[in-house]
């Protein structure tokens, strides 16, 4: 027994999924409401 | 009033791109080449991510305090802009933070949360700075918002030196903050790539909200039609 965490490739997973898909959705909603205001300003 | 001044509309698309760039080669390396750690072994690959994502919010966070301190003594929109888009980036990096800590806790500690200092005062900065951009969507008017805001922000920022201090000031279950002077140097590249990664993204972020944030502010600050202008 060498005293190491066996495993822990799920959890070294989902840290990493969750980091890209919570940057990618913010990421996507600014973008997304940049371009609204940019629609919106040019309407006005 | 145009309180929108877009002079480099490509510097955060570059900067964004960069990011990418950093973020997905540093990632790379701490999955793949950098080797699993003596006792924690692969779980503390969780570390590329979670580090970088706790510099960065915190410097967000600090961005945002400038921000609503040189509001407050030299009020110009394009600070309560950049404050709204700071803090909205720090909310988002504080809530991926305790994502990624539960995360990392359960095969460390055996459990996906716990009450200690450290992650108690970081529960308090998420919600604290969550509470200003409640109050940001409920005041209308955009002088008394900015001004209630910017003070609110100031007295949220006391938590960050709290959050950062609190494992050496109380017994905590949580490690002492890591960098690169406090970990082996074969995991140097990975950390450094994912910080500069995330500072990156969170820099483009910044500078696009921040670009929302005036274009509405330019909006709302506009005179009404006049009445022959209406139909």
């Amino acid at each position: 027994m060498s005293g190491m965490i066996p495993g822990g490739w799920s959890f070294v997973v989902a840290a990493y999924s969750v980091t890209a898909i919570v940057l990618a959705i913010y990421g996507a909603s600014v973008i997304a409401r940049l371009r609204n205001e940019i629609a919106r300003r040019n309407d006005d | 009033m145009n309180v929108d001044n877009n002079r480099f509309p490509r510097l955060p698309w570059i900067i964004l791109g960069l990011g990418i760039v950093f973020l997905a080669i540093g990632s790379y390396i701490g999955l793949f080449v950098a080797p699993p750690e003596a006792l924690m072994g692969q779980v503390q690959r969780i570390m590329y991510v979670h580090v970088p994502t706790a510099w960065n919010a915190l410097l967000a966070m600090t961005f945002a305090f400038i921000c609503a301190v040189v509001f407050l003594f030299k009020p110009d929109w394009k600070w309560d802009a950049r404050m709204e888009a700071a803090i909205e980036v720090g909310v988002v990096l504080a809530f991926l933070l305790c994502c990624q800590g539960a995360i990392w806790a359960k095969p460390t500690w055996g459990v996906w949360w716990d009450w200690d200092p450290r992650l108690t005062t970081t529960a308090v900065l998420l919600f604290a700075f969550l509470g200003i951009l409640a109050l940001r969507k409920f005041v209308d008017d955009p002088a008394r918002r900015a001004i209630w805001s910017a003070v609110a922000t100031i007295i949220a920022y006391v938590d960050v030196p709290i959050v950062y201090y609190s494992v050496r000031w109380w017994n905590s279950l949580h490690q002492m903050q890591s960098s690169p002077e406090t970990v082996s140097r074969q995991f140097w590249l990975p950390l450094r790539m994912n910080a500069f990664g995330i500072l990156f993204l969170m820099t483009a972020f910044i500078m696009l909200r921040a670009r929302v944030a005036s274009m509405r502010l330019t909006h709302e600050l506009a005179p009404p039609p006049a009445l022959g202008e209406t139909a």
